[in-house]
């Protein structure tokens, strides 16, 4: 016996071990019925407890609130500011806060905890940045008043960001970084076990309505499979983002619901307008022209009406234009091209006056899975115009890096225009005068610059809505960035589920609306 | 024993330092640039430009030589500190303790799985030669080391989560959430342990000591007892400990299909973000543990099989 002694000792030493690690890999779950609880399933990690990195989904569990709220229009409504109001020429907004807010822990909403809050959102890379703030300051326990360094009409629509939001001061350590989740949503955090799940249970002191359901737990799992057999085996579940594959399955899944909505989000290519062929809006125009939209959003990505004619979404219908000429055939773009002084070779390349043929490479990334497919059928559709693409799939890093170091000739890639609402403050990144990594490169039209600069400061809705249209018009047609694809946001789950929105902003989750079919 | 221990810590620096310095040197070699991943995993791919590429480059000091970066990590790693995570700010080790609990929980039962059904099967397979048992658990076992993980686990959600729903498909927090994941691990592994099992049984039972010990008048259990199990146990544990790097291979995919938050999926994570210390940091912590594993396995057999003592001090093992 004395032999399996050693042995014995051994395994009894892995197993406490196994013990150990087993029960600190369990967690305590809140008491819930299955009546009373969603359990959110999406593909985004919680990174940490900063808001920049995570806040969004703090936000979208409702745990957290920012001073200005939107509706799923984009429209602006008060949050935990009741009113807000610019000066003469909107370098001063005056903030009124809600009263009898509270926050997780007890202690009240103030202009000072405001203060604190978008002080340290300021300090770090957030779009906050982007706002021109000078100023903040407390007039009284309910009153602020932000002091811009330039006249920003769209600055209530920065506070409605995920880093904006609002935390009790307990949430910070003396260095700044979030220690706690306090903020002052319908619902308050339970547990969080970073990078993958949180739970959270409905806060009984919250100002407004009070949800329906009492729990909500979310989970991120990066597979869309993965995702999708969740959906079908838990019926309390709400599954977001699948991919084109798992939204074909579901035609034949009768038990689960789909809805989709398009959201701020456009497949987009920008290219270097110094470089030859690039430059000539003819080429461009040809290279837009040839993109059969239709198929790639609807045969490829199962996105019904996702075909980008201009780069804004229909979500912005005040910047939307109707596009006044019929997309050409292949062989009336091959007459235009040389119409315009192109050859066509014997082997049908595109060549210039001087015999240069038009041969360029196209940057993407897998990050997004469907980036890489779109780049190699564009490679095909444009081979019928006879130009030759050599698709390079890399990460998106090499976007930036390539236009700061001007090798960049094309890339393809998803932008969001919806980051702020407006999208005003992203368009003037985009196409500023120097550039942008993820937009124009060495592309600059006077007249669109006059007209960014008068709708910073325009207060009447009639003008302004005729300079976004001026805008978009300009945009369409010079065609620095050629749009391909509208994004969609999709969601799965039980029937019994009723009330499910999808914000089109990818802001919130709307837990709060939720509940079960008797 | 105290020699077999000293020697295998001293192969366990060599291989942190070896494991390391591989890690450190090939993520530098990684496509794209890392001040920019390092700012899409923080910020969001939304936010990342090269304004906050440059904040996380100074920051970091990316522009530091990689020499210079080595060099601080060695100095680290020897005051055993792993640093810390460029994505989250967080130290390493604190970062890679839950991983690590999710990670060893789900390979231990899934070792356990294994080794039972392996070893049962394999018994029974064995009692009866070519046996109609026999030839099904080679049928079975064929099929299950031709499937993939991956495609087992689905057929395991497919059934057991979607079909029955008596389990969840992914997730963790609870007992039963290892439940899947495991015998998705298990049931490849156990493929071959039963194979390998039968094998070793028949031989020991073949073998002329064996035989000798029925002839002497030992019952067949007192034989199995005593001459069966320690000869096959040796072989057996020994082939279980090699297996765990089929298990760490696997659990990255598993952990991943599970939505399971330990190191494997970790370390893809890590990898996708250029976070190079939590690289090295879950790369030196499974290799350890790896090493662990195999000096226990050592440990085991020697005390089961003194034979073993002799080659041992002549460094044969």
């Amino acid at each position: 016996m004395r032999k399996y002694l050693y042995a014995t000792l051994l395994l009894g030493l892995i197993a406490i071990i196994g013990q150990y690690f087993f029960l600190s890999s369990t967690i305590p779950t809140p008491p819930t019925t299955k009546a009373s609880t969603v359990n959110v399933i999406a593909p985004w990690e919680i990174n940490s407890l900063d808001l920049n990195q995570s806040g969004v989904i703090f936000q979208r569990m409702n745990l957290v609130e920012t001073l200005v709220e939107a509706n799923e229009k984009g429209e602006l409504i008060p949050s935990l500011a009741l009113t807000w109001q610019p000066n003469h020429n909107a370098t001063e907004w005056h903030f009124t806060l809600r009263p009898n807010v509270l926050f997780h822990n007890g202690q009240p909403l103030t202009a000072q905890t405001v203060i604190n809050s978008l002080t340290f959102a300021n300090h770090k890379p957030s779009i906050l940045q982007k706002a021109f703030i000078n100023e903040m300051k407390a007039t009284s326990e309910l009153d602020i008043v932000i002091t811009l360094n330039e006249s920003l009409t769209t600055f209530p629509t920065f506070l409605t960001h995920y880093s904006t939001a609002i935390l009790a001061t307990q949430a910070y350590d003396k260095a700044g970084n979030i220690t706690e989740i306090i903020g002052t949503g319908a619902f308050k955090l339970l547990n969080i076990d970073i990078p993958q799940k949180l739970n959270v249970s409905r806060f009984e002191q919250y100002w407004g309505t009070l949800p329906m359901l009492e729990y909500a737990n979310y989970l991120a799992s990066s597979r869309s499979e993965t995702r999708m057999l969740m959906a079908q085996s838990d019926p309390n579940s709400l599954v977001f983002n699948l991919d084109s594959a798992s939204i074909e399955r579901l035609k034949n899944i009768p038990q689960l619901t789909l809805k989709s909505a398009s959201i701020a989000r456009t497949i987009q290519l920008k290219m270097d307008t110094a470089k030859p062929f690039f430059r000539d809006l003819t080429i461009r125009q040809a290279l837009s022209d040839a993109i059969d939209r239709k198929s790639i959003a609807e045969g490829v990505l199962k996105i019904e009406g996702g075909s980008a004619d201009q780069i804004l979404p229909p979500l912005f219908n005040e910047w939307r234009i109707t596009p006044q000429r019929a997309t050409p055939t292949i062989a009336e773009i091959r007459e235009n091209l040389i119409a315009s002084g192109y050859r066509y070779t014997t082997n049908g390349q595109l060549i210039d006056s001087q015999g240069k043929p038009f041969q360029f490479t196209l940057r993407t990334f897998s990050d997004r899975p469907e980036l890489p497919v779109i780049a190699t059928i564009l490679q095909a559709q444009w081979k019928q115009l006879g130009i030759e693409v050599n698709v390079a799939i890399g990460n998106f890093s090499d976007i930036p890096s390539s236009h700061q170091n001007g090798t960049l000739e094309m890339a393809l890639y998803a932008f969001n225009y919806g980051k702020t609402l407006d999208p005003f403050s992203t368009l003037t990144q985009v196409f500023s005068l120097e550039g942008n990594d993820w937009g124009v490169m060495n592309w600059q039209n006077a007249t669109l610059q006059s007209a960014f600069n008068a709708l910073q400061w325009e207060q009447d809705p009639i003008r302004a809505t005729t300079l976004k249209q001026q805008i978009s018009q300009i945009i369409h047609t010079e065609l620095p960035i050629i749009p391909v694809v509208y994004y969609q946001q999709n969601a799965v789950f039980h029937p019994h589920l009723q009330n499910v929105v999808i914000d089109p902003f990818e802001r919130r989750f709307y837990l709060e609306r939720l509940h079960y079919a008797e | 024993m105290v020699s077999l221990i000293l020697k295998r810590l001293g192969q366990i620096a060599l291989m942190l330092w070896a494991i390391g310095t591989l890690t450190f040197f090939l993520t530098r070699q990684l496509t794209g640039d890392i001040a920019y991943r390092i700012a899409g995993s923080r910020y969001g791919y939304d936010n990342t430009d090269s304004i906050a590429a440059e904040i996380v480059r100074t920051e970091l000091g990316l522009t530091q030589s990689s020499w210079l970066h080595y060099f601080h990590w060695l100095g680290d790693l020897m005051q055993f500190n792993l640093g810390r995570s460029l994505v989250s700010g967080q130290w390493v080790w604190q970062e890679l303790q839950p991983q690590l609990s999710h990670t060893l929980s789900l390979t231990l039962i899934a070792l356990a799985l294994a080794f039972v059904l392996g070893t049962v099967l394999g018994l029974i397979s064995a009692y009866n030669p070519n046996g109609i048992i026999d030839r099904l658990c080679l049928l079975l076992s064929s099929l299950l080391r031709a499937l993939p993980t991956f495609i087992i686990a689905t057929l395991l959600i497919g059934f057991f989560a979607i079909e029955l729903r008596w389990l969840p498909a992914g997730g963790y927090g609870q007992w039963y959430h290892y439940i899947l994941p495991a015998f998705s691990l298990a049931l490849g592994l156990s493929a071959v342990s039963m194979r390998v099992s039968r094998q070793i049984i028949l031989n020991v039972m073949h073998a002329d000591y064996y035989q000798f010990a029925r002839l002497k008048g030992l019952t067949p259990w007192q034989t199995f007892f005593r001459h069966g199990i320690p000869n096959i146990a040796v072989p057996l544990i020994t082939y279980h400990s090699v297996q765990l790097v089929y298990l760490i291979e696997g659990v990255v995919i598993v952990e991943s299909l599970f939505a399971l938050p330990g190191s494997g999926h970790a370390l893809v994570h890590a990898i996708i973000a250029r976070d190079i210390p939590m690289i090295q940091g879950t790369a030196l912590v499974m290799g350890s543990i790896f090493t662990a594993f195999g000096l226990l396995a050592d440990l085991a057999n020697r005390s089961i099989d003194p034979r073993i003592q002799p080659q041992l001090q002549q460094g044969t093992m």
